[in-house]
Formats: C-alpha cells, structure tokens, sequence
C-alpha cells in the first residue's frame, strides 16, 4: 500500500471512527428503553411470588397461561404509558420553564422499573407451561394458603377487644348490683375504673387491623368507655344503657371473630386499575393527603353541596400547602397536624362553625380587613376550630383573648378606619331562660349557658348559645348553612322555629365523637339579628330544646318590642 | 507491492458510504428538546440521582397503611424500589419509587368484616435486609408473636434457584440470595364478600 492510498485510508478511518464514537448522542433519547436488558434471578423471585401470590384467583381458576399474560400485560401496560406520559409532561414543563427537570427522573425510574417486573412476571407465568412447574406451584400455593388463613394476629386482637368488654361489663354489673343493694360502691367503681383505664391500649390494638374493622371497632370502643364514664356519675340512670352497648358491642365483635375469612392478595384485587393522579413533585405529601382527604370526605358523603371532589382536594391542597399558617393554626386549635386541615374562609362560614362548636362570634373592627379561618376534620368535613384573624370590637376581644391575632401585621387596622362597634342594646344572657350559674361564657354580643337542668340530665354537655349577628340577613344565612353533621350519621331538617334554620338528628346511636356522632339533636335558627344554637346531648329531648328556643323567641319580642 | 486502482476505489467508496449512512442518521434523528441540565430522559442519570423520601411524612400525615407491597426490582445493575400504599378509608392506594410519590390510584372498597394486617411498617423493610433480620421482626410485629414458614422455592426449577419464601402473619416476604426483594401484606375477607 503506498502513502497516498495510506493516507486516505487512515482519514477514512478516522472519520467513520468519529462517526462511530458520536452514534450513540445521535440516536433518539431513549434510556429507558435500555431497562428491557435480561433481568437476573433477583427480579424472577419478586414476579413469581407475585404471581402465585394470586391466591384468590388461582383457588377460584387456574387460568391459562395467555389470559394470564394479558392480565398481566395490561396492567403494566397502563402504569407504564402513565409513566411515560407524565414524564413527557415534566420535561416539557420544564423546557417551559416551570419546574425541575429532576421532577422527571422519578418516572423514568419507575417506567425501567416496571418493564423489569413486567418482564419477570411474564417469563414466570410462561414458565408455568412446564409440568413439573405447574405441579410445584399448586403445591405452594397450597402451603401458602394454609399458612395465611392461619394467620392468627387477627384473631388475637379480636380475642383481647372482646375479654376488654367482657371485663368491663363485669365490672359495671358489679357496679350497679351494689348500687340496687345500696351497698357501698367506691371499691367496685373503682374496678370499673380500672377496666376503662385500659380501654385506650385495646384501642389502639384495634386499630391494626386497619380502617374497615379496625377503626369501627377502635370508635366503638371509644364510645362504650365514654358512655360507662358518664354512667360512674349516675349509676341508676346511666349504667344499665352502658352495660347494654357493651353487650351490643360485644355481639359485634363476636360476629366478627365467627366469621370464616380467605386470604387476599390486594395486589391482584388492585385490577383492573382505577383513576391515576401523578403527584405534584414540587408538594408531593401536600397533594396525596389531599386526594385521600377528599376521597374520604366523599365517601362519608361530606362533600360540601355543589362541590366536586376535585374542588375538595384543591381547596384542601392549597389549605395543606401553607405550612406556616397551618402550623400556626394548628397550635392555635390544639389540633393536631394529619387529623384536621386549615383554611380562610368567609365570615358566613366562619360564623356557621363556630355557632356549631359554640364559640363566641367575634366582630371585626374593621370588617373589609378581618380574614376567618376553620379548621376542618380530615375526615368528617366537622368544625373543629375557627377564628378571626384581624383586630375584634372591643368586647369581644376583651372576653376572648384566646383568640388573639396570630398575624397581627396582616390585618391591624388604623384608628382612621375602626367602624362603630354594633350597639350592645341588650344583655344577651337575658334572653335565655337559665338561671344565672348555668351561663359559661358572655360577652356583649354572645351568651353560652348550659342548658342540662331543662333537659333533665346531669353534666350530660348540653348548651344553647345566643349571638347577636350584624344583621337579620346575615344570621337567616348563617343559620340556614350551619353544619348538619356527617350525612352518615345524622338526619337533617328545616328548623320548625325561627326566622331560619336546622334541626339536625343523631341516627348512629353513638355518643359524641369526632368522626361519629356530632350531637343528638341540635336545633340552629335565628330570629330577628340573633342566632339560636340548641344541643341536646341526650335522645328523646327534641320537643324540649325546640320548646326552649321557643322560648329564647319570646324574650326576644319582648325586649324588641318594635 | 501497490494495491491495483480496482480496489482501492471500492474500498474508499465504501467507507464513504458509511459515513453518508451515519451522517444520515444524524440528520434523521428526532431533534432532541431543548437540553435541560443533566438529561432528566437518561436512566443512568435518573438511577443516579438524589431522591427525596416522602413516605416518613405521608406516614405521618395518612397513618399506617392498611396494607402494601414492596418490589425490589434490578435495572441496568440498579436497585429500584417501588412500593404501593393501600389506605381503604381513603379510596386511595399511593406508589412510591425509591421513597418518592409518584402517583396515586383509585381503590374501590372491601368488604365489612375485612382484616388488615396494619401491624407492619412498610419503612421497617428497608432495602438490603437478611432474610434472618425480616423473620425477626416479622415475628416482632405480629399480634401473636407467630414466626414465618420459610420455604426454599429453588424447588421450582433453575430461574428460581437462590429464592426464599418467608410466609408470616397475614404477610409474604421474597428474597434472594438471603436479600429481601418482595414484600406484600395480605387481608383476610369474609368468605362470600367479594
């Protein structure tokens, strides 16, 4: 070979050596695709467990193999095009500008890592075409049956709930054997005390078998401890209804302890697959505590009317995103963090949670400067807490300190702008028909006074509570939109009295609880500027408490006699 | 001796040729978007990087799941893990990657009388685990205290050589080479509710 041919032979080279060392940036993007190499026997472990964990199915059907493969196909078709397409979604958003680009390596993870299992699951299932692997299998599937219906953790708690009531009732039986026989009590209350005491740590025992028994059981625990509480207090009234729900409880209980059970692979029951949401990278926890909050809002039916429940998940997302105020708010509530979520509202809503929880009304100074925040149960949609943020007429702000502006700077108003406080013409506790010591809480505009002498029960919690509203519009609104309760578990009416209202009735038979029973029976209406809040805490008192707002209505014609 | 003309044309032709090819190529090649730092599109890049784990938060926020499932999965010689959250009361089942939520999924309920095994914690599996680690704390975390069935699953033919099944209270743990790989926690449903 002579130089010249040499020469360009070399140049050749190099060009097609450069051309060569450069493919690889010129080929489409396409990384993931790089996940389909063979997989190792790491991942066939994970895909066949996977597979022969299919306990239901396979014990109903043994499938063949292709319909199987398509199942499994499918299902992992879906959450990899999801990938995909929110992968997409990311790297153009943050082309545009809005977002990390490391938002997307999540999805590019995740799609490689699915192929993968997907690959795996498959070689598995086409595995079972051999005989002697399909004859193993059912073995397994077998032994892996047996063992799981076995599975006595359950039963175990089941067991402990059920020598808790059993000890309890026992002990309350005892309780009122003596109080018949008038023989002293303090030693078998104090048993019973004992027992009650160590209700909390069944509950929480309870409470891991998840949300469907688990957390029905955990309330109802709940609720019997309450409701024996009360009966230690009045013994002849109250402990014979409190040995009855224990006996009730118990029956539920055991129903659930006879019942047969089979194991179920809820990787298997999770097809075909519902509703897929991406998380926003950018707030990721904020935007799952939303969803689930709003999808548990909807099944206890406690979507607000005329509220989707992507409406519920924004509102609540943007609530949960404002760390500060949330934080803030929460120590300001006493509610802990993960059981309620906080957001602004207007005043009607303001005012209609806090007439529900029976907190006094505050009024702004300066009404186009004041902000109002609730804080709401994850859950039950419920009240749990709500304020005023911005500076209150000065009756109300002296009587409720409390409440005090945790952002003072936001809304301080100058002493150009106060506007008159509105005019304290009466004594608000002169209109309700209570004596004196059963007022808790007053102010200019506001009166709280327990009302469970009228109804014929001790230190049972019930109360009426007056407020003097800015106006007669305003209080028909806010009585009109005050909190029924949870659809789920209370019935809710037309106010037979007053201007407008409510009436809400308890139909769970439970007592008080935060996702259970608000009250019950509560009768919310207003007449003329005021709004009338009646809770009765006790069944069977509905035609009293109507019969005393009845009542708080009479004082108020006679003391506006125009 | 110098190469005849006939021979090194074809060759020079050829070589060419393989450049107009590869130049072709580069030239068909879909524009790639505008660059973003890193490539976020390259799985290198994304097995490489930093991730934020947002489960001990979501635990905190939504509680124990009432049940779940973790895959240990190896891609390119990278360990990802996925893993799905159940939460009944909430309709809502939550996946994570390598401790980052990616998406959430619609549940549809169980019925009454369905018993989750909510005692184990899905951050106690922690990636890398011996098989003797896992059945100590299976055993832990059960109610009952019971102790897992192992089960030698090389049995089955060749692909599954160096698999182990520990089977416990209500859960089914894979591992490999004495390495956890899958995790899935089982309900109990009444017979006849489906």
């Amino acid at each position: 070979m002579d130089k010249t041919a040499l020469s360009k032979l070399a140049t050749a080279a190099l060009v097609l050596l450069l051309l060569l060392s450069d493919a690889a940036a010129l080929l489409p993007v396409g990384g993931v695709e790089r996940a389909d190499a063979a997989f190792q026997g790491f991942n066939l472990v994970g895909g066949f467990l996977r597979t022969v964990g299919a306990l239901d199915r396979r014990n109903r059907l043994y499938r063949e193999a292709g319909a199987t493969t398509q199942e499994i196909s499918a299902y992992y078709d879906r959450l990899i095009t999801q990938a995909q397409t929110t992968r997409r979604e990311m790297i153009a958003a943050a082309v545009a500008g809005g977002t990390s680009p490391a938002f997307a390596r999540s999805y590019v993870r995740v799609e490689a890592a699915l192929k993968a299992e997907r690959a795996a699951a498959i070689q598995m299932i086409e595995a079972e075409k051999n005989a002697a692997r399909k004859t193993f299998e059912r073995t397994l599937v077998k032994q892996i049956t047996n063992t799981l219906i076995a599975s006595p953790g359950g039963q175990r708690i089941l067991g402990r709930v059920r020598e808790t009531i059993t000890g309890a009732r026992q002990a309350a039986v005892a309780v009122q054997a003596a109080a018949d026989a008038n023989r002293p009590i303090q030693a078998f209350a104090d048993a019973l005390a004992e027992k009650v005491g160590g209700v909390p740590i069944v509950q929480e025992a309870a409470r891991e078998l998840g949300s469907i028994v688990g957390h029905k059981l955990d309330r109802a625990l709940g609720g019997a401890a309450g409701r024996i509480e009360a009966a230690i207090a009045d013994i002849q009234g109250g402990m014979g209804d409190a040995i009855e729900r224990l006996d009730s409880l118990d029956a539920a209980v055991a129903r659930y302890d006879k019942q047969e059970r089979r194991p179920i692979s809820l990787v298997e029951h999770g097809t075909p697959l519902g509703n897929i949401l991406p998380v926003d990278r950018a707030n990721p926890v904020a935007d799952v505590a939303a969803g689930a909050y709003a999808a548990a809002a909807e099944f206890a039916g406690a979507l607000r009317p005329g509220t989707s429940r992507g409406e519920m998940r924004d509102r609540i997302r943007s609530a949960l995103l404002d760390e500060r105020l949330s934080g803030i708010w929460n120590a300001v509530c006493g509610t802990a963090a993960g059981q309620t979520y906080c957001t602004s509202v207007d005043r009607v809503a303001y005012a209609a949670a806090a007439l529900a929880l029976g907190e006094p009304l505050q009024i702004p100074i300066n009404p186009d400067q004041a902000r109002y925040w609730v804080c709401y149960d994850n859950q039950t949609q419920v009240p749990r807490c709500a304020r005023m943020a911005g500076s209150a007429a000065e009756g109300e702000a002296a009587a409720h300190d409390e409440t005090a502006d945790p952002e003072p700077a936001a809304a301080e108003s100058s002493p150009e702008e106060v506007a008159a406080p509105p005019p304290a013409d009466v004594d608000t506790c002169t209109l309700l028909p209570v004596d004196e010591d059963a007022i808790v809480a007053r102010s200019d505009v506001h009166c709280v006074a327990s009302i469970d002498a009228l109804l014929g029960c001790d230190a049972c919690g019930s109360k009426i509570s007056i407020t003097r509203i800015e106006s007669a519009e305003r209080a028909r609104q806010i009585a009109s939109e005050t909190y029924c309760g949870n659809p789920n578990f209370s019935v809710c009416g037309v106010s037979p009295i007053g201007d407008a209202g409510i009436t809400s009735t308890d139909i769970s038979d439970e007592p008080y609880r935060p996702e259970v029973a608000y009250v019950f029976f509560r009768v919310a209406f207003s007449h003329r500027r005021y709004m009338v809040l009646i809770d009765a805490q006790i069944p069977g008192k509905e035609e009293l408490a109507i019969g005393i707002g009845q009542e708080v209505i009479e004082r108020i014609e006679a003391s506006h006699p125009d | 001796m110098k190469k005849p003309l006939k021979l090194r044309v074809p060759l020079t032709i050829c070589l060419f040729a393989l450049s107009a090819v590869l130049l072709a190529c580069n030239a068909s090649a879909p524009k790639a978007p505008t660059p973003v730092a890193g490539d976020p599109d390259d799985l290198q890049a994304a097995l490489r990087a930093e991730v934020v784990d947002d489960r001990p938060e979501v635990l905190a926020t939504l509680g124990r799941p009432d049940a779940f499932d973790i895959s240990i999965v190896l891609v390119e010689g990278g360990k990802v893990r996925m893993e799905s959250w159940r939460y009944y009361q909430f309709g809502t089942r939550v996946d994570f990657v390598d401790g980052e939520a990616i998406w959430t999924v619609a549940i549809e309920p169980l019925p009454d009388g369905t018993l989750f095994a909510a005692w184990y914690d899905p951050l106690a599996f922690e990636t890398g685990m011996t098989g003797a680690e896992i059945a100590q704390m299976v055993a832990a975390a059960s109610p009952a205290g019971a102790a897992a069935l192992v089960i030698d699953l090389s049995a089955g033919g060749e692909d599954l050589a160096g698999g182990t099944a520990l089977i416990g209270d209500q859960i089914m743990v894979g591992l490999y080479q004495d390495e956890l790989v899958y995790v899935e926690t089982v309900a109990l449903m009444p017979e006849g509710g489906d």
